[in-house]
């Protein structure tokens, strides 16, 4: 699947408009099919309530959804407002994943 | 013009020392003046720059081929059968990345079973490491010299440059503690493979908060084994309440304890279903309030 088909997916999911960051079309044009599903999926959970979120101790209106991949290498951050909408996906390596954890205050 | 990484090192203080040996013997007073400035980083004009390459540099390379110096330095107690193999390896990798700071360091130095042989090279720009063979190969850029993890790699490995006592820049405080506390015990629920990288992040920064000596490759293996055993969720609460004790001013701690309870209250109210987690979770933070508060 092309990234923006991904990221139209990811909004019919969430069934709201959300920003993205990080390289999102170069890990979504790497991956297989496969893997683009496993990160739909967890998208899906985390609308769904069954991943747990974490507290962002630098927007303190702000809870985030963590993504690993079993290899570690793609990370993702989903971020919503508490009691509210989601906002954000970030999808990066490793490196710019630690950035934005900091960014956050996760 | 920029200067290259030199091939060599000089011990500054043993260089003083034996002055009188090599001046005027091998290097004119000027040139042992230059040699002191290259090494103090001192700023060079373009002709000492220049005489500094064309004569000095070569000539110091041709006593280190005549002395037979093979610039290896080792650093912890290394078993002593992998000690000769180690420099073997080390050797043909510095030859394989020619002029870049090269380090070995691992399982393989101390541990009859290993994995892999972790070789580790220091280069200006990021790339992705690689296994090939027995090695590897992880690429580290220069920033790593101030990191927690560099300090703990230096105390158990063999090196082809002397390692400096650098200082630890890396940022490491109360925020970034929790911050690792949170995905550690995220990662163990999850039991995510990832976990044990996690874990080491963690006892390194549990180190280095209550002031305790960093631990190197084979003790931070052991602790990381003894946890992994035992029920690692308890034991890493404690390891927290105890590092922040140890290490954050008892005021700060509590106030942010304080406001990571609330918050997490807060999302357990939202997920309720994820609310025995939390409780979990926030248990080291209550811990650190009773007993700091």
């Amino acid at each position: 699947m092309q990234a923006e088909k991904f990221k139209d997916r990811v909004k019919e999911i969430l069934e709201t408009e959300i920003k993205f960051d990080g390289h999102v079309n170069q890990i979504i044009g790497n991956v297989s099919d496969e893997r683009q599903n496993l990160i739909l999926n967890w998208i899906k959970d985390c609308k769904q309530g069954i991943t747990r979120p974490e507290h962002c101790k630098n927007y303190k209106n702000l809870i985030s959804f963590i993504y690993k991949s079993n290899d570690n290498r793609i990370r993702g951050i989903l971020t919503k407002e508490k009691n509210s909408y989601f906002i954000e996906l970030f999808l990066d390596k490793h490196k710019y994943y630690d950035r934005k954890r900091k960014f956050l205050g996760l | 013009m920029v200067m290259r990484k030199l091939e060599y090192q000089i011990n500054l203080e043993h260089f003083q020392k034996i002055k009188a040996d090599i001046v005027p013997t091998l290097f004119t007073e000027h040139q042992f003046q230059l040699i002191k400035k290259r090494f103090t980083n001192k700023t060079m004009t373009q002709s000492e720059k220049n005489e500094f390459s064309r004569t000095v540099s070569r000539k110091m390379k041709a006593i280190y081929k005549i002395t037979n110096k093979d610039n290896i330095f080792t650093y912890g107690n290394i078993k002593e059968e992998r000690l000769k193999l180690a420099k073997k390896y080390l050797k043909k990798n510095s030859r394989k990345f020619k002029n870049k700071h090269v380090l070995i360091s691992g399982s393989f130095l101390y541990k009859e079973k290993y994995n892999d042989i972790d070789v580790f090279v220091i280069t200006k720009y990021e790339k992705e490491d690689y296994k090939e063979n027995n090695f590897h190969i992880n690429y580290l850029t220069e920033d790593v010299y101030s990191s927690l993890f560099f300090a703990s790699l230096k105390k158990l490995c063999i090196s082809n440059k002397e390692i400096k006592n650098n200082e630890i820049k890396e940022k490491v405080n109360l925020d970034t503690f929790i911050s690792i506390y949170q995905e550690l015990f995220n990662d163990l629920d999850k039991k995510h493979p990832a976990s044990k990288f996690t874990l080491r992040e963690f006892l390194l920064q549990a180190a280095f908060l209550s002031k305790s000596p960093i631990p190197n490759s084979k003790e931070l293996k052991l602790q990381l084994d003894s946890i992994k055993k035992n029920k690692p969720k308890e034991i890493i609460k404690k390891i927290f309440t105890n590092s922040v004790l140890l290490g954050i001013n008892p005021k700060i701690a509590t106030k942010t304890m304080k406001e990571m309870i609330n918050s997490y209250q807060n999302i357990g109210k939202e997920y309720k279903q994820h609310k025995n987690y939390y409780q979990d979770l926030i248990q080291a933070f209550q811990e650190v309030v009773a007993i700091a508060g």
